[in-house]
């Protein structure tokens, strides 16, 4: 089941409960009645009133629209959500709520999620597992644990880097230049150009997946040493 | 006070905007409601805040794009509250914008240099060959180098970066004493962001720019700026050194809103993120008291819901609007 992000998802001239109930309505195996129910249920779980049911969506709020739309990916009770930026509309302290509110049905209703941000210090809130694409490639992969305290690629170490601390007192630093072009990628390694660690292979080899342990892969000529 | 190091200057200021609400009713929006503040020459400050929080009107009053409902904008000693159009033109040689969006803020069918070189041409400076060597070493400043390979490409053969840095050089090609800069990194990718307000910080050196740095991230804030200024909701409800801020909050919006900020932590995802309750209330339906009062925490008295809070030094040069950090401080 797919979820958009998007706040403008949602149809301004139907009621939001009809909206949320819809699936099940399609589906054709409950009646109205049961279904606008079950929407009426959903609402309450994602933090809302009832009466948000009978309303518009230009009469809510961007974490309100965000909330619905969270109701309607779950009518149908999936097994899996796939999340696209839910919450780089809002302000973060909405995004927080809503991130909370995420949390808490991953671990009470048993959803996988794909989260897709480009926020990595967003992305710990919630994911077990990460992946960090650049360029259309999954260039590093593992557990939270090993992506945020031990990254092994260069680009997910800078892209960590790039994110401006609280609580540290890190200055940020930034990856020069910009991504390549896909429709002529650079030979070899996607991020050679950019890397400040480049050398002999690089610009000529593609780096295949090195395990760095279980679970964690880095492709990145650096990683050559383990087993491939 | 040494008036002289004064860039900008803010005196209870008012900005109310009329609203139709249905066909007949009118209802009044105060966007901005009661704030004085200042920023030293050289000097950057940033103005926090969330979305509806008034903080682009505050902005966009310093240019004197929006005429204040009450009070007075200084820039240096020149009260431009007042000015008339043709007053406001030669001001506005000194004080410039950069906005958020370089996608949409830049003509599409002009090229760089053309773009770069517009301010030039509607204040009339320079001959043609004098023009391109500002131009030139305008984009050099930005590190668009070399400077003559870039005059004739358009902006959909940039990056968002490349961009942003096209309208940095084309505020500073008139040489401005004041940069309004409103969320210039947000639209960037965050692997480059840190690059553009470096650059911004390098130029602010060079040529001792005043920066208003209008953003909602915090982070950025923290190690971009003289002071902060967290606004909420119209006003202003703390003010003080980064360092200050970011390790002693004082107002409960302000230590409500660090909390809310991610960092990134495997462990983030095993307990519950800080959050600020409810949602920002609608400014044009506010009640008399402190602004804040419907979702702060904090055990309140009488004063909270019947008198605005103003900003008071709580520590040295740190100033927050709360009637309860006053007590605690007597």
């Amino acid at each position: 089941m797919i979820f958009q992000g998007s706040m403008n998802s949602l149809n301004p001239v139907l009621k939001v409960g009809h909206q949320i109930a819809e699936p099940l309505l399609l589906e054709n195996t409950v009646n109205k009645k049961e279904a606008y129910k079950k929407a009426e249920d959903l609402l309450e779980m994602v933090g809302l009133s009832k009466e948000i049911f009978n309303r518009y969506a230009h009469e809510l709020s961007g974490g309100m629209k965000q909330r619905v739309m969270i109701a309607s990916a779950l009518i149908q009770n999936p097994k899996l959500v796939i999340l696209d930026e839910p919450t780089s509309a809002l302000d973060v302290s909405i995004q927080a709520q809503i991130m909370n509110l995420l949390k808490r049905f991953k671990q009470e209703l048993d959803i996988s999620m794909i989260f897709i941000t480009h926020d990595i210090a967003l992305s710990s809130d919630l994911c077990d597992k990460l992946a960090v694409l650049y360029a259309g490639e999954i260039i590093e992969k593992g557990t939270a644990e090993q992506m945020y305290e031990t990254p092994k690629h260069p680009y997910t170490q800078l892209l960590l880097a790039s994110m401006p601390r609280l609580k540290q007192d890190v200055p940020p630093t930034f990856i020069p230049g910009a991504p390549p072009d896909l429709t002529s990628p650079p030979t070899g390694c996607r991020f050679y150009p950019r890397c400040p660690y480049r050398f002999d292979p690089c610009d000529k080899r593609s780096p295949p997946a090195f395990k760095i342990e279980k679970g964690h892969l880095s492709r990145c000529w650096l990683n050559d040493g383990g087993k491939k | 006070m040494e008036v002289k190091n004064r860039m900008i200057r803010l005196e209870g200021v008012k900005m109310y905007f009329q609203s139709k609400k249905g066909l007949f009713k009118t209802i009044e929006v105060k966007a901005i409601d009661g704030v004085s503040v200042e920023i030293d020459k050289g000097k950057t400050l940033a103005l926090v805040g969330e979305s509806g929080s008034g903080k682009t009107t505050l902005g966009r009053l310093t240019l004197r794009l929006l005429k204040p409902t009450e009070g007075r904008v200084f820039f240096e000693d020149l009260d431009i509250t007042d000015l008339d159009e043709v007053h406001l033109k030669s001001f506005r040689r000194r004080a410039q914008a950069i906005f958020q969006d370089p996608y949409s803020s830049i003509d599409p069918f002009m090229n760089v240099y053309q773009i770069v070189e517009e301010p030039l041409a509607i204040h009339r400076i320079g001959k043609k060959e004098e023009r391109t060597k500002m131009v030139k070493k305008a984009l050099e400043d930005v590190r668009l180098i070399p400077a003559q390979e870039f005059f004739k490409k358009y902006p959909h053969m940039l990056s968002g970066g490349q961009r942003q840095r096209v309208g940095i050089a084309r505020a500073l090609i008139l040489k401005p004493e004041y940069i309004l800069t409103d969320e210039p990194v947000s639209m960037i990718d965050a692997s480059s962001r840190a690059e553009i307000l470096q650059l911004m910080k390098s130029l602010q050196e060079k040529y001792g720019i005043t920066i208003l740095y209008i953003t909602h991230d915090i982070a950025t804030a923290k190690y971009f700026s003289d002071r902060i200024a967290v606004m909420y909701n119209g006003r202003i409800v703390e003010i003080g050194p980064p360092e200050k801020i970011i390790k002693e909050p004082i107002h409960p919006y302000t230590i409500r809103l660090l909390a809310a900020v991610p960092e990134p932590d495997p462990s983030n995802r095993f307990k519950e993120r800080g959050i600020v309750e409810g949602e920002h209330p609608n400014p044009s339906d506010l009640h008399w008291g402190c602004r804040f009062e419907p979702r702060c925490r904090l055990k309140k008295e009488e004063n909270c819901k019947s008198k605005q809070p103003t900003l008071v030094e709580v520590k040295p040069k740190h100033y927050a609007a709360c009637f309860l950090k006053e007590k605690v401080k007597s």
